[in-house]
């Protein structure tokens, strides 16, 4: 099957800042760390050595339109709302397959990740 | 037969059918097939049989461009050896032939497409899996699994199909063919013979003889109907351009081309993956020894597989070739990974945050094809080496389209590991480990290159365009011929030297034939 990703969605990609191709030194930009706790409006999860709490408040930081807690729950798939995100993450795995093969994909501190893992890890971060 | 360049009579000519200049993969495989047709061959090399100091330093150069293996500072002289057998004597033994897309002028390529075709050179490729001892000329994935020395690749899909490399048990060829090149009687190796001029005769349309110094301070001529200069890809340039007192732009520089489009392969690891599939699937990617058969001589080689992007997505997003495979695997709770890797455990509690366990961490490497971009160049400077050679300085560079091919390519990766959940990709350029895990050893550098000097002399069919036509001889001398990977117009992500070798096949036919 061909790929989802056209040059298209890369270049918009570069235009929002989640890639930089201008040169090797502009990886910088995707893979540099942030602080913990920059840029994140509260944090429920405590969590300094949890990933998934990094790299959600990685998210927030390059995305901090999306820091509203219920605004990203909304966006995640089939979640009981009257659970916490964490518990249900195995459950978001077929969507976030279905990003990877829509191109539904953002880089996050560096990693490849699907677009609802993405926020769902925003999600953690924000102590949904 | 073996001769000393320090005791040749000075001020004296030797003579033969064919020179050949340097001793490396290309020159010794013409000369061996030459020798082979019956053609007395004079073959020049600038060492003995072994490293010398002094020899090996008047390859040193100075780099102005991209730096090239900064972090440990390698420069250009050392990846290149200058002693009989040459660079092989330090070659890993990696080999694949060009994909046929990648000998084509690709609209998305500037540049692109060599004079030859795949099926042109089907028949040296197999010839030079004889030189090199690989196996059977055989790169089907699917061939080599239903003998039972593959498995499966776990990523090979239509989105990524994979190749096979195929690699040498045995690839320093000096070692190989010094005795045969010694003993043969149509063969006159001249050891620490440094060229240091090509002279035209007198209509200027053609080499006369060259001029060949000793460190020692001899200096005598060979003289030869037809020439092949076959001395690498920093050295060929820094010949013709030296050679300038006919032509002032140097020999084969009618239009500026002898030293542009200087090619490497971006080599680079590129960040970790944590897996969530059981370690063995990392088995095709490893290099796994076997011994075959070849008609009735068992060979020792190795096989990997390596992923590539299909075709028609190359040409869609306009990317350059490109291979990735997985290496250094890690499991993921070895002290170590976190210090190559400070924050693959990201990765990997997010994995396991979504129920999935993580069983193996390798790393994902890509070589890339680079276009031909005649700004990243070879030039001659006004530092000169003790045998009054100018020194080489390289400006090697890559242009936007290069990165933006190497990102987009690590993205399709990146989306098919998710899309078959079979695991993450960091990308992590800066955490790059280059020693394997079971050495202990720690991150030594950041960014590598394939050490292949590729494009200098590039073949093309508009002597406006190139040095060399398809035939391997510069446009505008009649009996001066190019070996080695100068002469490729564009480098492949596939490494080059089964390529070079095939290239030598051809040429000796060649000059076989016209003889």
């Amino acid at each position: 099957m061909p790929s989802p990703l056209d040059r298209r969605t890369f270049l918009a990609l570069l235009a929002a800042g989640t890639v930089s191709g201008a040169a090797w030194s502009g990886l910088a930009d995707v893979i540099a760390p942030v602080a913990d706790g920059a840029a994140v409006a509260s944090t429920g999860a405590s969590g300094r050595d949890d990933g998934v709490v990094r790299l959600g408040r990685r998210y927030l930081h390059d995305h901090p339109e999306e820091s509203d807690a219920a605004q990203l729950r909304s966006l995640l798939p089939g979640l009981d709302a009257t659970q916490p995100v964490r518990p249900q993450l195995p459950a978001l795995a077929p969507a976030s397959v279905g990003d990877f093969e829509a191109g539904r994909v953002v880089f996050v501190d560096g990693w490849h990740l699907a677009v609802t893992e993405a926020r769902a890890s925003a999600a953690v971060a924000l102590g949904a | 037969m073996q001769l000393d360049a320090r005791k040749v009579r000075a001020g004296s000519t030797l003579s033969a059918d064919v020179c050949v200049i340097g001793a490396g993969a290309a020159r010794i495989t013409v000369s061996r097939a030459l020798a082979a047709k019956g053609r007395q061959v004079l073959l020049l090399e600038s060492g003995g049989f072994t490293p010398d100091r002094a020899t090996q330093s008047l390859y040193k150069s100075t780099s102005v461009g991209l730096p090239i293996d900064p972090n440990v500072d390698l420069g250009l002289d050392t990846p290149r050896l200058r002693f009989f057998g040459g660079t092989t004597n330090h070659w890993a033994g990696y080999c694949r032939p060009f994909p046929a897309l990648d000998l084509a002028a690709r609209s998305w390529v500037p540049r692109s497409g060599w004079p030859l075709t795949r099926a042109e050179l089907d028949p040296y490729y197999a010839g030079a899996h004889d030189v090199i001892k690989l196996g059977p000329y055989d790169y089907s994935i699917a061939s080599w699994i239903e003998q039972g020395h593959l498995t499966q690749p776990f990523l090979e899909d239509d989105v990524m199909p994979h190749a096979l490399i195929q690699v040498a048990g045995h690839p320093v060829l000096g070692a190989t063919y010094r005795d045969e090149i010694v003993a043969s009687d149509r063969i006159r190796l001249v050891l620490w013979s440094n060229v240091t001029r090509l002279a035209l005769d007198e209509s200027g349309g053609a080499i006369d003889h060259v001029d060949v110094k000793t460190l020692s301070g001899n200096s005598f001529h060979a003289r030869a109907p037809q020439f092949v200069l076959a001395t690498g890809g920093l050295e060929v340039p820094r010949v013709l351009l030296t050679s300038n007192d006919r032509r002032p732009a140097g020999i084969g520089n009618e239009h500026d081309q002898v030293g542009r489009s200087f090619m490497e392969h971006v080599n680079i690891a590129v960040g970790p993956v944590p897996l969530t599939l059981p370690a063995s699937v990392l088995a095709p990617y490893d290099v796994k020894p076997i011994t075959v058969d070849v008609n009735g001589q068992p060979r020792d080689i190795s096989l990997q597989t390596v992923a590539l992007i299909a075709p028609d997505i190359v040409e869609r997003e306009g990317l350059r070739a490109c291979e990735i495979t997985l290496e250094y695997a890690f499991t993921p709770d070895d002290s170590r990974l976190p210090k190559i890797y400070p924050t693959v455990k990201r990765g990997i509690d997010l994995l396991t945050a979504q129920g999935k366990t993580v069983t193996t961490v390798p790393t994902a490497r890509i070589l890339c094809e680079q276009e031909p971009n005649p700004a990243s160049r070879v030039t001659i400077t006004r530092a000169k080496d003790p045998l009054g050679m100018p020194r080489v300085q390289l400006d090697w560079r890559l242009t936007r389209d290069d990165r933006l091919s190497m990102l987009t390519t690590l993205r399709v990766f990146g989306a098919r590991l998710g899309a078959r959940d079979a695991g993450r990709f960091r990308l992590d350029i800066a955490g790059y480990h280059d020693s394997d895990p079971a050495d202990g050893d720690d991150v030594k550098f950041a960014v590598n290159t394939g050490s292949h000097h590729i494009g200098t002399a590039r073949m093309s069919t508009d002597p406006a365009d190139g040095v060399v036509d398809a035939d391997c001889k510069v446009h505008s001398v009649a009996n001066l011929y190019i070996g080695g990977s100068a002469v490729f117009p564009t480098s492949g992500a596939n490494p080059p030297t089964l390529t070079i070798v095939a290239l030598a096949l051809r040429l000796a036919d060649h000059l076989d034939a016209i003889r």
